[in-house]
């Protein structure tokens, strides 16, 4: 039987979904090895397999494709792992990189206390090195125009000179390429006909987007992941191959599409973030088969919160975004990540004797106070042990023992006595003030959205997410909160329910109204490409997706909404009319009302193709329905602190409860990854896919 | 404070929200790219009394001018016409409580069950106001009759509703009304958001409860600030900067002195009021003051009005930092607040290096002066107006540990930054012909300050081809970016015009050298005025290099080499300011270097042009003989300057050299006067200095072992600064 293989690595471990035709999910995990993250791949394949009964190889020779998200990219960020890139640039314009928009470099990405502390901050150290970077002789104009042709002499000295001081991957960012891209394509093809083997990005295909400070990031990033993920992931190719494997490999993207290995390592860069892409897709999945469109994932694990959203069923894009304070402009699933997790640490700001949760975690080593590994800060996961909604014998499915007695002794000692407090009490504490800044954060990633909770659904998933969401949606004002029944894996599984993905865009400015022709030329060429690729992959007509948008503006004011065009073929007249007025409509949806100063006209910034090549998704297994009668689940109950009271709860194992079970809060929910809390007055519904649905009850909160 | 501590830290959080959502609203409705790209714009909670409870990050001097304008509006305004629930009063004039016209307040009580609670108030910079040149900062101003509307606050919605007659006469008398129109749409949603939000907060917890927090907030500031204070020695620090306009010089002079747990900033000695908008009045003044105070003494705090508490200021009515009706003023913002703001970092960073335990927070000035320029000409068939902002950059002030951040950002706006230059070329009817760093511009020292850069543009205007470019530059003459402890000052601003050579040929044929004079044509200073720029003529402007700190003869010769290896300073510089010797492969030459540096110490106490020093012979000669140096029982010492240590033990209270122990001074006289003394013009600190010689450099040596303990650059008639130290 074939298997479809889902592999998300993270930072600490390898999730494997093995998905079988008749919908069966099977779990691998294992440890990552980020030092070559094939082994943990293949471990964690392993794993699966054992599940199944079979070998790797067997696992592997039945394959039918492995689908890959890895934070290799960010990993190789992080430890230097880069190669040494050259950068040519226009001439005048070789220092856009480390000029960095000035303050804007030495301030992105630090956080607010970071921020107020100006003379302690820094620059990052450039991605490359002043020395480095070479200008070449030409200029091109915003509207395009070829101000100095590309000088073949100078490309070949700065060239030549950069090559001479051992660079290893090139990039290229010339001014306004994106509006004409000649002079880079002509960079190219001298870099080609002089070193043929030496990797190039241009920024003209990389990101092809107004902001040359951003570009050249993204294409010093992209130049210097390359190689390393090359080697990487043409080291899993072969090893996998070893054992059986002669099927293709997939790679995420962080826009939450896939592409072939040699597609991915151009776009090095894309595979950002594409593991929390996967959950945003498996969020989407699941939420297309129950019926919520409109949902807002949270994924909480041990040190990072992560909050994505999805409106209608679709998500969107972040077009810039920041990489351990470097800035990136590809395109990525929209997800904001902070610090928060069951390891953040509680204390107490020594001025002011105020109680704090975070910013610094104790991550996973030494960890929590309780994980008995040393660590003596008390963090959230110590205050769930304390008021009993971890099981200390049931976490991580039992693979972990948990000490409550040195948990609480250090909690006592560091939180609730210098408070003068009754440690249980002070412990429902600082849980309420977590679950507000919880809700604060993920209010803020609404409302700068232009979007209101109320409308939407909150799936929460993660090691953490199922603890604290009960409480802290309501004050949300979400409708209620999901815990999809693929919550442990929800990345991998994500990255099983995906389709290759190409994006294309193209930055031309057209004044609205705008000619027709102009506009259907622009598509069809886009359209061209797109299909052309997607057929070289194997997709047959059948399954080729074309989704067409058009990033717009009002003229003199700076925010740019994409705007989709749910039409085929050319288009009319009124099909563009029609899109006009869509795009007031979002606008003012996204910026309020009044927002739009529609006096001064609109245009037509950018154009853009989402060129999608369907996969086959086998469909999911539906459980028999049971009655609503929980009892089987039921493991026994213990007394559970809820808002400073103590309640006599019941306790479940969600493995052995059956669809159509309903539990009334307060209760508690064991699964082997997580566990899911039940507040007073909340029900919890098991639906026909094993999702646990709560329900918030009269009161609402 | 009798709320529990837990909801204390969760309204403490909802309030940062609150003001967090009213930003997003401004931004998302303004859409200018002065609010949502420059960050130009505050947003701000006020207690009922109008006191500072939190504010956003953003142009911080108008922090405590906003809070001024509430309470303005409680004055005048409470009987008639009344405040009510659902007002939004726009003020704008300087001479009650604004920084400048263009930065318009916009003002908005709070009410709850019927009771004033608190208030809401941003400003953003209005794309126009009505002033004599276009865009409002306007060097035609003469009195701030030319600078446009002026409003000492006026209902532009009463009770919820917009009232059109003001809306009308307000948009009626702008350039651009659609987008001030756009702009005063963003400043009222964002009030009413903060409003909605906080009466959520208050039905939540109740009033009484979130105004508990509020005021807990603010004691909390107040206190840490005081405690702060009381770490740090009494005394009285000095700074002193100038700003230049058509040919004048107008000096801004503070004493600023600590006692116990306060802060008291003097101006006396400021010059005269000015016939150019360079003006601050008060409101704006104390604004400033308190920008950099922010981040550098409350680095850790919540900035609000407890931070406030601790200080006190005075101005003499009438001159340029408390100027009187109708001194113009439209330019405050990016010559007299921004001097201000330099001085104050000057004297607190001064007084923190004072501390062994905050001297790590002290730094250099950083972006000293402010140079954007307005550009206006035809893109298509649009007559456009646009600021350019590659000035944003700043340089940062080198630190007592490190360099200053190469094009850093500022301090009074921890937020800004750039444009990219190709979302300038779009908005602007110009095309930029280089924008790069500008090598040898950081202030020299242990620590070097941050580079500065330069840039050009040319003409891309459509229709006639010419732009008219308003350019209202400082620091040509005098460096506001001085080096801090013996560090020397960072390069000047420039800005030249050329014509008669056609730059797109510069450009075809290999570009601009560094050396941008080279290139040939004619070249003529273009600080001041309105001027016509020509397609393929150029206006090549430079900005101010970060000051240094510390002795540039003591910086590590390595660090040195990678700095001209980066191409960040010449060779040139490494050997005459650095003394560095560096061989043909660019490695540090060590025996020369050395042999280099003490010959160079020696000149320079021999002196360029120098004034004898008073200290005796006997104590120049022979320091390391001094038997009490080292044998002395301290009970207690202070850094005075970086390079000072105020000494208090059994033979007495003096001043020594940190390096080598020279005593200069007895601690109840001005150690400058027994320092040698070395007047030097600007351009010995590098190249882009000032070559107009109406400023001087001194460099206040140690007789003894020659370090430079102190640099500053001052009219040659100008007094020294003497710090004091009054603890002991």
């Amino acid at each position: 039987m074939p298997y479809i293989i889902g592999v998300d690595v993270g930072g600490t471990f390898t999730d494997v979904v093995a998905l079988d035709g008749e919908g069966t999910i099977t779990i691998g995990k294992a440890l990552s090895t980020p030092q070559d993250f094939s082994v943990g791949v293949l471990d964690s394949i392993q794993t699966a397999g054992e599940a199944l009964g079979l070998g790797l190889e067997e696992v592997l020779s039945q394959a039918s494709v492995i689908l890959l998200a890895t934070t290799a990219a960010e990993n190789a960020i992080i430890t230097g792992q880069l190669a040494r890139v050259g950068l040519l640039m226009t001439r005048g314009f070789e220092d856009v990189l480390i000029l960095a928009r000035g303050g804007y470099g030495r301030w992105s990405g630090l956080s607010d206390e970071e921020i107020i502390h100006p003379v302690m901050t820094n620059k990052p150290s450039p991605v490359v090195p002043r020395t480095d970077i070479e200008g070449v002789c030409e200029r091109t104009n915003g509207e395009g125009e070829i101000l100095v042709p590309l000088d073949r002499p100078s490309a070949e000295d700065a060239l030549k000179a950069l090559m001479a001081r051992g660079v290893e991957s090139l990039g290229v960012c010339f001014l306004w390429s994106f509006v004409n891209p000649e002079n880079e394509r002509k960079m190219a093809e001298i870099i080609r006909e002089l070193y043929p083997r030496v990797s190039v990005t241009l920024s003209s295909e990389l990101a092809p987007r107004i902001g040359e400070y951003e570009r050249t990031s993204t294409v010093a990033l992209n130049a210097g992941l390359s190689p390393t993920l090359s080697q990487s992931l043409r080291n899993l190719e072969r090893l996998a191959g070893e054992k059986g494997f002669n099927r293709s490999l997939l790679v995420m993207q962080g826009y939450g599409g896939l592409l072939t290995v040699p597609q991915a390592i151009s776009r090095a860069v894309g595979l950002i973030e594409s593991g929390p892409a996967g959950g945003i897709i498996g969020s989407q999945f699941v939420g297309d088969l129950v019926g919520m469109k409109n949902v807002i994932g949270c994924d909480m694990g041990g040190t990072s919160f992560k909050v994505g959203v999805l409106t209608n069923g679709a998500f969107e894009y972040a077009w810039e975004s920041t990489i351990l304070r470097y800035h990136s402009m590809i395109p990525k699933i929209d997800i904001v990540s902070i610090g928060a997790g069951g390891g953040s640490i509680v204390w107490i700001e020594p001025r002011t004797s105020l109680p704090r949760v975070g910013p610094q975690s104790a991550g996973s080593s030494p960890g929590p106070v309780c994980y008995d590994l040393g660590g003596l800060e008390p963090t959230l996961t110590d205050v769930n042990l304390i008021l009993g909604y971890v099981d200390p014998e049931y976490f991580l499915g039992g693979r972990m023992r948990l000490n409550p007695e040195k948990a609480l002794e250090q909690f006592k000692k560091k939180i609730a006595d210098p408070l003068g407090m009754d440690p249980e009490a002070a412990a429902g504490a600082v849980y309420q003030l977590a679950n507000s800044q919880l809700s604060d954060l993920v209010r803020r990633v609404t409302i700068e959205r232009g979007l209101d909770p109320k409308d939407y659904v909150l799936f929460a998933y993660g090691g953490a997410a199922a603890i604290h969401a009960g409480a802290f949606a309501p004050q949300l004002g979400v409708q209620k909160v999901v815990v999809p029944f693929t919550a442990s894996v929800n990345g991998a599984f994500g990255i099983v329910a995906s389709d290759v993905i190409h994006e294309h865009s193209l930055t031309r400015h057209v004044p609205v109204p705008a000619d027709e022709k102009t506009v259907n030329e622009i598509f069809s060429r886009l359209e061209g490409k797109a299909v052309e690729d997607l057929k070289g992959e194997g997709f047959s007509e059948t399954d080729i997706r074309l989704h067409r948008s058009v990033g717009m503006q009002f003229r003199l004011q700076v925010h740019e909404v994409n705007t989709p065009i749910p039409v085929a073929g050319p288009l009319k007249e009124e099909d563009l009319e029609e899109t006009y007025r869509r795009f007031e409509q979002l606008y003012e949806q996204k910026h309020g009302k009044g927002s739009a100063y529609k006096e001064a006209g609109m245009e037509i910034t950018s154009f853009h193709l989402t060129a999608v090549g369907v996969l086959t998704k086998p469909a999911l297994q539906v459980h028999e329905a049971g009655g609503p009668e929980a009892a089987g689940g039921l493991i026994g109950s213990r007394e559970v602190s809820f808002e400073g009271v103590r309640h006599h709860t019941k306790i479940y194992r969600f493995d052995a409860l059956s669809s159509g079970n309903q539990v009334s809060g307060p209760a508690i929910i064991l699964t082997p990854v997580t566990t899911i809390v039940i507040q007073p007055g909340q029900t919890a519904d098991v639906d026909s896919y094993k999702n646990i649905i709560i329900r918030f009850g009269e009161s609402g909160s | 404070m009798s709320v529990d501590p837990f909801v204390f830290e969760i309204i403490r959080h909802k309030f940062m929200r609150v003001i967090d959502e009213a930003v997003i609203t401004l931004k998302h409705i303004s859409g200018s790219s002065a609010t949502t790209e420059g960050h130009d714009l505050i947003m701000a909670l006020y207690r009922a009394d109008g006191s500072l409870l939190m504010g956003v990050l953003g142009y911080l001097h108008a922090l405590p001018g906003a809070g001024e304008a509430c309470r303005h509006i409680i004055r005048e305004y409470s009987e008639n016409p009344g405040i009510n629930d659902g007002d939004v009063f726009l003020l704008n004039d300087p001479y009650i409580a604004a920084l400048h016209s263009s930065d318009t307040y916009m003002v908005s009580p709070i009410f709850y069950e019927e009771k004033l609670v608190a208030w809401s108030a941003n400003f953003v910079h209005l794309r126009d106001i009505g002033a004599i040149n276009p865009g409002g900062f306007a060097p035609d101003s003469k009195e701030i009759y030319h600078e446009g509307i002026m409003c000492p606050g006026i209902k532009l919605m009463e009770k919820g509703v917009l009232r059109k007659d003001v809306w009308k006469t307000v948009l009626n008398m702008v350039r651009t009304p659609e987008i001030v129109a756009l702009d005063l749409h963003s400043q009222m949603a964002a009030n009413i958001t903060a409003r909605v939000r906080l009466v959520e907060l208050m039905d939540k917890y109740g009033p009484d409860v979130v105004d508990n927090v509020a005021e807990g907030i603010v004691d909390q500031s107040e206190s840490l600030l005081r405690q702060r204070l009381r770490q740090m020695p009494n005394g009285t620090w000095k700074a002193r900067q100038y700003l230049e306009a058509l040919g004048e010089i107008y000096t801004v002079n503070l004493a600023m002195t600590k006692e116990d747990d306060s802060l008291h900033f003097d101006f006396t000695g400021t010059s005269e009021q000015a016939p150019v908008g360079f003006n601050v009045a008060y409101w704006g003044t104390l604004g400033a003051l308190m920008a950099p105070l922010f981040p550098l003494l409350g680095f850790d705090m919540m900035w609000n009005d407890g931070l406030q508490k601790p200080v006190t200021m005075s101005a003499p009515e009438g001159c340029l930092v408390n100027c009187k009706r109708p001194a113009p003023n439209c330019l405050a913002t990016i010559t007299g607040i921004a001097v201000v703001n330099n001085v104050s970092l000057e004297a607190i960073s001064k007084m923190m290096v004072a501390s062994d335990e905050y001297r790590k927070e002290a730094t250099a000035v950083w972006q000293g002066a402010h140079c954007p320029i307005t550009v206006a000409g035809y893109k298509g068939s649009n007559y456009v107006v646009t600021l350019l902002t590659q000035e944003f950059g700043g340089s940062g002030g080198a630190r007592t540990f490190d360099d200053g951040v190469d094009l850093a950002g500022t301090i009074p706006n921890p937020l800004n930054r750039t444009p990219n230059i190709e979302t300038e070329e779009k908005n602007a009817p110009v095309l930029y012909l280089f924008c790069r760093f500008l090598r040898d511009s950081a202030g020299a020292g242990l620590f070097r300050g941050g580079l500065s850069n330069e840039y050009s543009i040319t003409s891309n205007a459509d229709g006639d081809g010419l732009v008219d470019v308003v350019v209202y530059g400082t620091g040509t003459e005098y460096t506001q970016c001085q080096g801090f402890s013996g560090g020397y000052p960072g390069s000047n601003t420039g800005f030249i015009l050329y014509r008669g050579k056609d730059m797109f040929e510069i450009l075809r044929n290999g570009g601009f050298p560094e050396k941008v004079e080279e290139i040939g044509g004619s070249q003529a200073h273009a600080v001041w005025g309105t001027y016509k720029l020509g397609r393929g003529e150029m206006l090549h402007m430079w900005m101010m290099g970060g000051g240094g700190y510390g002795d540039p003869l003591e910086r590590d010769p390595e660090r040195v080499r990678s700095d001209v290896i980066q191409r960040m300073i010449s060779q040139e510089c490494a050997r005459n300011i650095y003394g560095v010797v560096l061989n043909q492969s660019l490695e540090v030459d060590s025996a020369n270097t050395e042999s280099l540096r003490e010959d160079m110490v020696r000149q320079r106490l021999r002196g360029w042009e120098r004034e004898p020093a008073q200290s005796s012979r006997e104590e120049r000669s022979d320091p390391a003989a001094d038997p009490t140096a080292d044998t002395e029982e301290v009970t207690a010492s202070y850094n005075l300057s970086d390079n000072l240590k105020a000494i208090k033990g059994s033979k007495g209270a003096h001043i020594h050299c940190t390096r080598c122990r020279h005593r200069l001074s007895p601690l109840d006289e001005p150690w400058k006067q027994r320092a040698t003394l070395v007047r030097s013009p600007l351009t010995r600190s590098g190249p882009r200095r000032s070559e107009s010689g109406r400023f001087e450099m001194r460099l206040y040596l140690c007789p003894s072992c020659g370090r430079s303990l102190d640099v500053e650059v001052a009219l040659p008639e100008d007094p020294p600064l003497h710090d004091s130290i009054s603890v002991f």
